[in-house]
């Protein structure tokens, strides 16, 4: 029992190490925007399309890497995710050209995250625990992501500031190659199954496609994706546009990020307790009633910080919730594929708030419709995650018995 | 599960490294510059 836990705890700190440097890094890219762009007389779209080609990469490449870690462990995934993260980060700083930019940032790295973050990650720590204590691991390892996108903004711009932004993207290449070796602490064969009740790729893939309870999860984490990327990009413009200085903003986004190690921790911890859909259906819900007093109530630096917190409390606690009812329905022997599937549909989410934000404020003068959309897509998310039961599949209660 | 020293060391130093960058980061002025407002998901 000792060693097994020793095992555990080892397998949760390298995970959690993982995703700070892989999701910490990734937080910071926003700012290579201006220098890049003012070296090379780019317009902003250049490196913007470049960061959204890598969104839709990670989310395309994510089911796969993620059926790939099932299969033959998820070590080798995690090295070469690791290896094509760093490669990437090194063309980066080499890249003069808006197709070079696209290939490294948006390609390599997409890939890149695809083997380092939260599915192929979370995969690993529900295999290493126990049911009881899996909602709990899963919040620790998302909440250690949150803490290194926390600490790695800064970080990223003290390089760009001691540095350059090239050599800087050199040295953050150098501190992303550590996941290569620590993905030795991350011991994850795959499941054992018993003899002739092997589930193929294919009937893995049509058992959750019949189920209605990961198609509602997929919908609703889609609203997460549109939120949280939509407020990530838009909420410093909004509100400077309603007369907030600038620092405001600042002040919203570093709040959000600090919060959020809380949130999803805590949220990792109710889930071992509670019902995971019911509380997604809350983390919604909560989520849509913080809009609506944010737009509704006369706007301040005060209630920006509020809303700031609040929204930080809310802001990835979906995910070991959402990862955490995938492993509940349909075991762990699949988990990150599955999980990979459902997180397509928050980059496709993402993909549209990033990109829906900018394209309805051309065209209205406004964030009002997209504040809207928000409040009718969480409400949705809410309604969405409620029927969901968390009772695993047939398979899987024919299994226990047995 | 046995993990080997240098792994320890090397697990100690990331996180002390961590904790040592953001530190100096926003020592150097992090904040201001997250203005620029990139997505944080």
């Amino acid at each position: 029992m000792g060693t097994a836990w020793r095992t555990a705890g080892w397998i949760l700190l390298g995970a959690s190490l993982i995703l700070a440097l892989s999701l910490g890094i990734r937080h910071g890219f926003g700012l290579f925007l201006a220098p890049m762009s003012s070296d090379f007389g780019w317009g902003r779209e250049v490196f913007a399309f470049a960061i959204a080609l890598q969104n839709l990469i990670w989310g395309l490449a994510q089911p796969f890497t993620g059926a790939v870690a099932d299969r033959f462990g998820a070590r080798r995934v995690i090295v070469l995710g690791g290896l094509l993260y760093a490669a990437g980060l090194a063309l980066m700083a080499l890249s003069d050209t808006p197709w070079s930019l696209s290939l490294s940032a948006g390609v390599l790295i997409g890939i890149g995250l695809s083997g380092t973050s939260f599915s192929v990650l979370l995969g690993v720590v529900g295999r290493a625990l126990p049911p009881e204590q899996r909602s709990l691991g899963m919040g620790i390892a998302a909440a250690a992501g949150s803490f290194g996108q926390f600490i790695m903004l800064p970080g990223s711009l003290g390089l760009i500031s001691l540095l350059g932004w090239s050599a800087a993207l050199l040295a953050l290449g150098l501190l992303v190659a550590l996941i290569a070796p620590l993905a030795l602490l991350v011991r994850d064969r795959p499941q054992p199954v018993p003899s002739g009740s092997e589930q193929s790729l294919s009937e893995a893939l049509s058992e959750a496609a019949g189920h209605s309870g990961f198609w509602l999860l997929a919908l609703g984490f889609f609203v997460c994706g549109f939120q949280v990327v939509f407020i990530g990009v838009h909420l410093p413009s909004y509100l400077v546009d309603q007369g907030l200085p600038a620092g405001v903003g600042t002040t919203v986004l570093a709040l959000v990020g600090l919060f959020n190690v809380f949130g999803t921790y805590a949220a990792g911890w109710l889930g071992g307790r509670l019902s995971k859909p019911r509380l997604l259906t809350a983390l919604y819900l909560a989520r849509t009633v913080v809009i609506v007093l944010f737009i509704s109530l006369p706007l301040s630096s005060w209630s920006a910080y509020a809303f700031g917190i609040a929204m930080g409390l809310l802001w990835l606690s979906t995910v070991p919730l959402t990862n955490g009812t995938v492993a509940t329905l349909f075991g762990v022997r699949n988990l990150s594929m599955l999980g990979g599937i459902v997180f397509l549909f928050h980059q496709i989410g993402s993909f549209l708030g990033g990109w829906l934000g900018g394209y309805l404020y051309d065209h209205t003068g406004s964030y009002d419709l997209v504040w809207q959309l928000s409040i009718l897509f969480g409400l949705m998310a809410a309604a969405l995650n409620w029927p969901v039961r968390e009772q695993p599949v047939a398979r899987l209660r024919q299994a226990r018995v047995a | 599960m046995r993990v080997s020293s240098w792994l320890v060391w090397l697990v100690g130093v990331v996180l002390l490294g961590f904790l040592a960058l953001g530190w100096w980061g926003w020592r150097m002025g992090g904040l201001p510059l997250l203005q620029l407002g990139m997505p944080l998901c």
